[in-house]
């Protein structure tokens, strides 16, 4: 059942109970917004979110009554092609124009497990993307039938997760996620991962951009990754007590080829962490801790402890290399002074800093840097709970927003996909006189947005006619040169726009606030 | 036009120009049997002929077609079995019949009449005929030679399109175009990459059809429904 409301030069049109994958109604909406007349074209399901996304965005959408099931085809143009506009979306979804002309070859896809297994009996990963409610189950059946699982999807109940990895535990398998996006085995990439080259050194990760980082950080450092096994977030918490961490960590480090073993993330519960700590402190390869803004400290062989990613990554990167860790840290701290002088060339701004980003580590690694030197952040996801945004589209003071949590992606892609959202908040922060510099992150990689640039530049032009010079953008880009989107290239097109582009997150950040702390 | 291969069965004949389609035309012999010139060989089936590209002929006209071609597919699904190896992966395709656009097809299945089917849905071959005709098929590989007979006897040929109850009466004898056959030839075979292409090259056949021919061959492996 359909509903229509037309409001002057936009129309809203309300599918009830149909959903279409994100990629596909982003894909829509991209083939919608190109037809000529038509200015602005979105397809949503109706959460509250994209309801207030698309408020933001110029829609009326004051009398328009939709829930979480319906599908929402909005389309703002000119009067006489928003009929056709909508037309042409339902069309597209049904019969897809990226499909068309496909003339049998295409290898068919089983759709059960059973009948995949059938046809790849020697398989033994599984890789889940369902909706939350259901992925647990369906880790359960592959559990079953021996295979690890990479658990990409998110909103999995913490019960199940606890069941889930308890259940793959008791059969030595290995359960990466839920909500983990990055994978890494013997070089190959699953999900949003990074082209780096194989090497000594192994992560485990709670944290996906985090491991994205670290493994490009290596690389940039002439050091490959051998595996990198995601967690997923929740795993270091009390709840879950750290199952994966531990028994990844520990086949790692029975692995004869990782010579470095890199664990990464946020802190861990203070038993986990009492876990971790006690298994880095017995092996006999060397284990570097990169708990990001973690309050233990100091190195001892074969235990180094880190507190930011680039760090982390440094600090291996000369365990690997046989290079001496004190030196290297030293290194570091220089660079802190070298970022200072760069913001005073670069001229401190007054104000506030926002910052807009797709990696969740990322977000929680630069509001860390950011805090320490500019006082308090607010945020979607805040350090402290008194921090919390009340909008998550409104800024205020100092703020950072992770652009990758659910009121921004459910029914929605995900940032590091669809980079439209980030583009158009570069306006509205900068509409806000008192803001002096926009920080944000642009990662690539397998699965991200092809150019995110570029995309983000048409962005930062139209908020540049508003602001000037007045604000500062600073950003890094996690990638590699042999990513698909060349990091090289990405970086190119930023600078061209006048962004500062530093050589890591960590970086950017202290840089992004150096440029605020020192006009004070 | 050049005539780069035919089917086994193909033999010399005078025929009339009964359907034009922009990459085959479908001629009618003299007892109202269908022939046919397609465009690429995954349209081959019995009694056709690969050629070059289509003459461009108005329909109702008279052509000679005379031999001297090589024979590139032979239609017969003899000597094929589908390994129960393959089961679970046959039995998914039952559930294609949760798309919407083979929604047609569920009460006749769950009636378990094959006859139900015929003629159903819309369509040049509908595809209640498409599903019969890999149910067919699928029969008579695993030599149940009894529904296939059954079939035949009892098949009505007004019920339906010229070209579904061709099919089906083809696939009944045990002949079938390529992509049908050769799904059956990688289902007898331990190649799953083969069948995996085989597969992708049936389920792009038509809009439904393809899909529909999938429910046809999992019921009638699985020996689902009865004639």
């Amino acid at each position: 059942m359909m509903r229509l409301e037309v409001m002057g030069l936009q129309r809203l049109e309300v599918v009830e109970r149909t959903y279409y994958d994100s990629v596909t109604l982003m894909r829509v909406a991209k083939e919608i917004g190109g037809m000529e007349g038509v200015s602005s074209a979105s397809l949503s399901m109706g959460t509250d979110a994209n309801l207030r996304i698309l408020a933001a965005a110029g829609f009326d959408v004051s009398n328009l009554s939709a829930t979480p099931n319906d599908l929402i085809i909005a389309v703002m143009g000119e009067q006489d092609v928003l009929d056709l506009a909508v037309a042409k979306a339902k069309e597209y979804l049904s019969n897809p124009p990226w499909r068309q002309g496909q003339d049998g070859g295409e290898s068919y896809k089983p759709r059960s497990l059973d009948g995949a297994l059938t046809v790849m009996p020697e398989a033994n990963l599984a890789v889940i993307s369902v909706a939350g409610r259901y992925a647990g189950d369906v880790a359960m059946d592959c559990i079953a039938k021996d295979l690890n699982v990479m658990l990409y999807s998110d909103n999995v109940p913490l019960e199940k997760e606890i069941e889930v990895k308890r259940a793959a535990a008791e059969k030595g398998l290995l359960v990466m996620g839920p909500d983990c996006g990055t994978v890494v085995i013997r070089g190959v990439a699953i999900g949003m991962a990074n082209s780096c080259p194989t090497g000594p050194v192994s992560i485990v990760a709670a944290a996906g951009t985090g491991l994205q980082e670290v493994h490009v950080q290596l690389a940039r450092r002439g050091v490959g990754t051998l595996h990198g096994i995601g967690t997923g977030g929740r795993d270091v918490k009390s709840q879950v007590g750290g199952i994966m961490v531990e028994m990844a960590s520990r086949l790692l480090l029975e692995d004869h080829e990782v010579q470095v073993l890199v664990i990464v993330g946020k802190p861990p519960a203070p038993e986990v962490e009492e876990r971790i700590l006690h298994l880095a402190r017995g092996s006999s390869k060397p284990v570097v801790l990169g708990f990001v803004g973690g309050k233990a400290k100091g190195d001892q062989h074969p235990v180094y402890i880190c507190r930011e990613l680039e760090e982390t990554a440094a600090v291996a990167a000369a365990l690997a290399k046989g290079e001496d860790v004190p030196q290297v840290r030293a290194a570091m701290d220089a660079q802190v002074e070298e970022l200072k002088a760069l913001a005073k060339r670069i001229g401190p701004r007054k104000g506030y800093l926002r910052g807009l980003y797709s990696g969740g580590t990322l977000c929680y690694e630069a509001q860390l840097i950011a805090r320490d030197i500019l006082g308090p952040i607010h945020s979607n996801t805040p350090l402290e709970e008194h921090l919390k945004l009340e909008d998550s589209l409104r800024s205020v003071e100092h703020t950072i927003v992770d652009f990758g949590e659910d009121e921004f992606t459910q029914g929605r892609l995900h940032p590091m996909i669809d980079v439209s959202l980030r583009a158009s908040r570069f306006q509205e922060e900068v509409k806000d006189p008192e803001v002096g510099v926009v920080l944000f992150d642009v990662v690539i990689g397998y699965g991200c947005h092809p150019d995110p640039a570029t995309g983000l530049v048409e962005g930062i032009r139209k908020a540049k006619e508003i602001c000037g010079d007045r604000v500062v953008f600073v950003a890094s880009v996690c990638g590699t040169p042999d990513d698909v989107q060349d990091a090289d290239r990405q970086r190119r097109i930023l600078e061209e726009a006048g962004v500062v582009v530093m050589d890591s997150n960590a970086k950017a950040s202290r840089l992004a606030s150096f440029l605020l702390s020192l006009s004070e | 036009m050049r005539i780069l291969g035919a089917s086994s069965d193909l033999k010399s004949s005078t025929l009339r120009v009964r359907e034009v389609h922009r990459r085959a035309l479908n001629l009618e012999g003299p007892l109202g049997e269908r022939y046919s010139l397609v465009t690429g060989p995954s349209m081959m089936g019995p009694r056709s002929a690969l050629v070059d590209r289509l003459p461009v002929l108005p329909e109702g006209e008279m052509v000679k077609l005379e031999g001297g071609w090589d024979a590139t597919y032979d239609p017969s699904l003899a000597g094929l079995r589908p390994r129960g190896r393959w089961r679970p992966l046959w039995l998914e395709w039952l559930e294609l019949m949760d798309d919407p656009d083979l929604e047609v097809l569920r009460g006749p299945v769950r009636s378990g009449e094959l006859m139900g089917l015929v003629g159903l849905g819309p369509g040049h071959t509908p595809a209640g005929d498409d599903l019969i005709t890999g149910w067919l098929a699928a029969r008579w590989t695993l030599g149940d030679l009894e529904s296939t007979s059954r079939f035949l006897e009892g098949f009505d040929p007004g019920l339906t399109t010229w070209l579904g109850g061709d099919q089906m009466t083809w696939a009944a004898r045990g002949f079938a175009w390529a992509p049908l056959k050769g799904l059956l030839s990688a289902l007898s075979s331990s190649d799953p990459e083969g069948i995996l292409d085989a597969l992708g090259e049936l389920e792009a056949v038509g809009h439904t059809s393809g899909r529909s021919c999938l429910v046809g061959l999992a019921l009638g492996l699985e020996g689902a429904m009865e004639v």
